[in-house]
């Protein structure tokens, strides 16, 4: 490592930032090589390496100098990190998480020498809750240091699980979970590492399809299995829609997150009624196979002022691909990436120093359409390419 | 077809009739459906529209081509539980291949073949090594959905459509609002009821089904016939396969989850029955579309979502229920009768 340059962060806030080179080899250009902020109650930030004042001789400051990376390496004594991953169900969502995560565990292993022993795992079934309580319980008996860990599980069950994890010495962590329908002091798990699905985004899908259709017009939503996220998600939408009385919710049904049952309900809704204004997909399958069901009969997509606006959520590579070519209007992208990064960032500090990340800690969301995909495909991309451990 | 024995022509014609067609598999769920659509289009008028009939002909056939092959496994005294793990490998297969330049034809064989050849395999597992069949294809639908799984690492194939594709899938109308996986499902159909009805086939089918001793005795080779069964249902769960690739433009590695209950329950409410020798074709195509029909009707009738598991398990079981009444009834009626 040791490469220091000046590091600005994106916001132009700056931040205890080191700047290494970490992806050194693949870089192709400064910028690549990034690395989330330091200390566990910080924004992962996307730095680069660029001189702030444009052109004048670069202030050189370096966020963490060599004396302080020491200590960090030494108390890591080239250790390694056993750390068990569980979503859901397989899925891009998850692989993209994935990917922010061995983008932060690489930076981490150069830095400070530290080494990983990752293991991934989900359920076949879609919420299969049991399998997944299964896989949790392996991994504590096998004296993992950490388990992440994002489920549809019972809330107060589910603490029953961490609490025994917390017995035998495996520290849990939860990512993506829509922390704020819980008592967070209820919440056993150290830390969760998401985004708030009301507030970030429901609540952002609605006003972008009220925005867009200027408070007037009928909706469809089509909604994924009944569970956590959609309970959120809905409750934001609801505060949204609740300022725009013209906006009409004219049709709801369930896609369970699947492309073809969304495209089925769709098409039944679409020819139900054709004269729809939008359609929100609880998540991007959903809305990408609400997007089919209009062209597959005919009816107009969104161009900017008039035709059928389809709104997902998640920021998929396939989602934002999507956006780019004029299918789907917009997503919410929920910062899959950074939740990966994020979640290595507090794994790391908490174990090594035992630093209390926050219990509650939300990443960057952000509606998305043709007009402001590009950074968040770039990015998503860069954290694809990035190897697997 | 019919398994049920066929009355001669008879001198008092619509009593007659009516029963020979209450005893054919199916004929309730008909029934049924004849009188649900109506009633349920009071409520919902757009649902006899065009536009919708022609939609629920076009979703059906998804139901409707893996239940054919269920038909036939379950008329040979089998269950083939990998259908839905065989519809989302073959779509697989065809998508990744022609992800990487094949041409469309030959990608969707191989994504065929490779549904006939699962098929196969649960024939040999089940026929040679005597695995009982809810066992070994319970299996296989593990062992294919996670070799999906394993490939894909849950990252959907994409970026794989052809022009062509989306009319194979069923994106693009051909005749009028009907799209072209219709008429495969129609040749389909028509294909096989001849086979069934006018050749060997289907007789050693029933009789495999009904009683494989006694069909071994007179000659059948039950094992052979059950090996059929098999492949015939791997390779039409591909055939569906390989259009819902189209039609979903992605093929994520959970595609077809959940179908292989869809296609019993279709089977089922056609008449076939799962202690084997008895199915329909015809009656197939019912149960598909009366399983289309009820989730149409949830959609258009915007019925709260959480009802929905509720509602569609309450009509399947009302609607076999009315089947088999009507089959007991035509039963009644035929033993009063003199020969």
């Amino acid at each position: 490592m040791a490469d220091r340059e000046e590091t600005m962060d994106k916001g132009g806030m700056s931040r205890r930032q080191i700047f290494g080179t970490a992806f050194a080899g693949a870089a192709t250009a400064a910028g690549t090589a990034m690395l989330g902020s330091l200390g566990s109650a910080a924004m992962p930030g996307r730095a680069f390496a660029q001189d702030a004042a444009g052109g004048g001789a670069p202030t050189s400051i370096a966020w963490g100098d060599e004396a302080w990376r020491k200590i960090v390496a030494d108390k890591v004594a080239g250790r390694t990190l056993k750390i068990g991953f569980t979503g859901p169900a397989a899925s891009e969502f998850y692989d993209e998480i994935e990917h922010g995560a061995f983008a932060q565990m690489r930076a981490y292993s150069d830095l400070f020498g530290v080494k990983w022993d990752w293991t991934y795992a989900s359920p076949q079934e879609h919420q299969d809750i049991n399998d997944q309580v299964n896989t949790i319980e392996a991994w504590v008996t096998n004296k993992f240091d950490a388990v992440l860990v994002c489920t549809a599980g019972d809330f107060e069950s589910m603490q029953n699980v961490y609490a025994r994890a917390e017995t035998a010495g495996t520290r849990v962590f939860q990512f993506n979970m829509p922390a704020e329908l819980w008592d967070e002091s209820q919440n056993r798990a150290i830390s969760n590492i998401g985004y708030n699905n009301v507030m970030q985004a429901g609540y952002l899908a609605g006003r972008y399809i009220a925005t867009k259709l200027g408070g007037k017009g009928k909706i469809i939503l089509i909604w994924g299995l009944p569970g956590h996220w959609s309970t959120a998600r809905r409750k934001g939408l609801d505060i949204a829609l609740a300022e725009f009385p013209d906006l009409k919710i004219v049709g709801e049904q369930r896609g369970d997150y699947v492309r073809d049952k969304a495209l089925n309900a769709a098409m039944n809704l679409l020819q139900r009624d054709p004269n729809i204004n939008a359609i929100y997909g609880e998540n991007e399958e959903m809305a990408l196979g609400a997007s089919q069901a209009i062209q597959a009969l005919g009816l107009k997509p969104w161009d900017g002022t008039d035709g059928i606006i389809t709104i997902g959520a998640d920021g998929l590579k396939s989602g934002f691909e999507s956006i780019k070519e004029g299918q789907m209007t917009a997503t919410v992208s929920v910062g899959a990436v950074d939740q990966g990064r994020q979640s290595i960032e507090t794994i790391f500090w908490n174990l090594i120093f035992d630093q209390v990340p926050p219990k509650v800690f939300n990443v960057r969301t952000q509606v998305v359409d043709k007009t402001n995909v590009d950074e968040p495909l770039a990015y998503v991309t860069w954290a694809l390419s990035v190897p697997k451990i | 077809m019919t398994v049920v024995s066929q009355n001669p022509p008879s001198t008092n014609g619509i009593a007659e009739a009516l029963q020979s067609f209450a005893g054919r598999p199916g004929a309730g769920i008909f029934l049924f459906l004849v009188v649900f659509l109506p009633v349920i289009s009071f409520f919902a008028p757009q649902m006899l529209q065009e536009a919708n009939l022609a939609g629920i002909l076009n979703q059906m056939v998804f139901i409707f081509i893996p239940t054919l092959g269920m038909t036939i496994v379950i008329i040979s005294g089998g269950i083939d539980l990998s259908v839905g793990s065989v519809i989302g490998l073959s779509g697989g297969v065809a998508a990744s291949l022609l992800g990487v330049g094949l041409p469309l034809p030959l990608a969707l064989m191989a994504g065929i073949a490779a549904g006939a050849a699962i098929g196969f395999l649960n024939g040999i597992v089940i026929t040679r090594l005597k695995v009982p069949d809810f066992v070994a294809t319970l299996a296989m639908m593990g062992v294919v959905r996670g070799v999906l799984y394993v490939w894909t690492s849950g990252v959907p194939f994409r970026n794989y459509m052809d022009p062509a594709y989306y009319l194979i899938g069923g994106l693009r109308m051909v005749a009028g609002k009907l799209t072209l996986p219709v008429f495969v499902a129609l040749a389909l159909l028509l294909i096989l009821t001849f086979v069934l009805k006018r050749t060997w086939i289907g007789a050693h089918f029933r009789a495999t089904g009904s009683n494989a001793e006694a069909a071994r005795l007179s000659g059948i080779r039950p094992a052979r016939v059950k090996l059929m069964a098999y492949v015939a249902s791997g390779t039409l769960a591909a055939i569906t396969g390989v259009m819902l690739a189209g039609r979903l433009t992605t093929v994520h590695p959970a595609m077809g989850a959940g179908y292989e209950l869809e296609t019993i329950a279709a089977a089922v409410m056609g008449g076939a029955a799962l202690s084997g020798g008895r199915g329909s074709f015809w009656g197939a195509l019912v149960g598909a579309l009366t399983l289309t029909v009820i989730q149409n009707a949830i959609n258009i009738l915007n019925i709260e979502s959480t009802w929905e598991n509720i509602i569609i398990g309450g009509i399947i079981l009302f609607a076999v229920l009315i089947d088999r009444a009507a089959m007991a009834l035509s039963r009644t009626a035929l033993r009063g009768r003199p020969h």
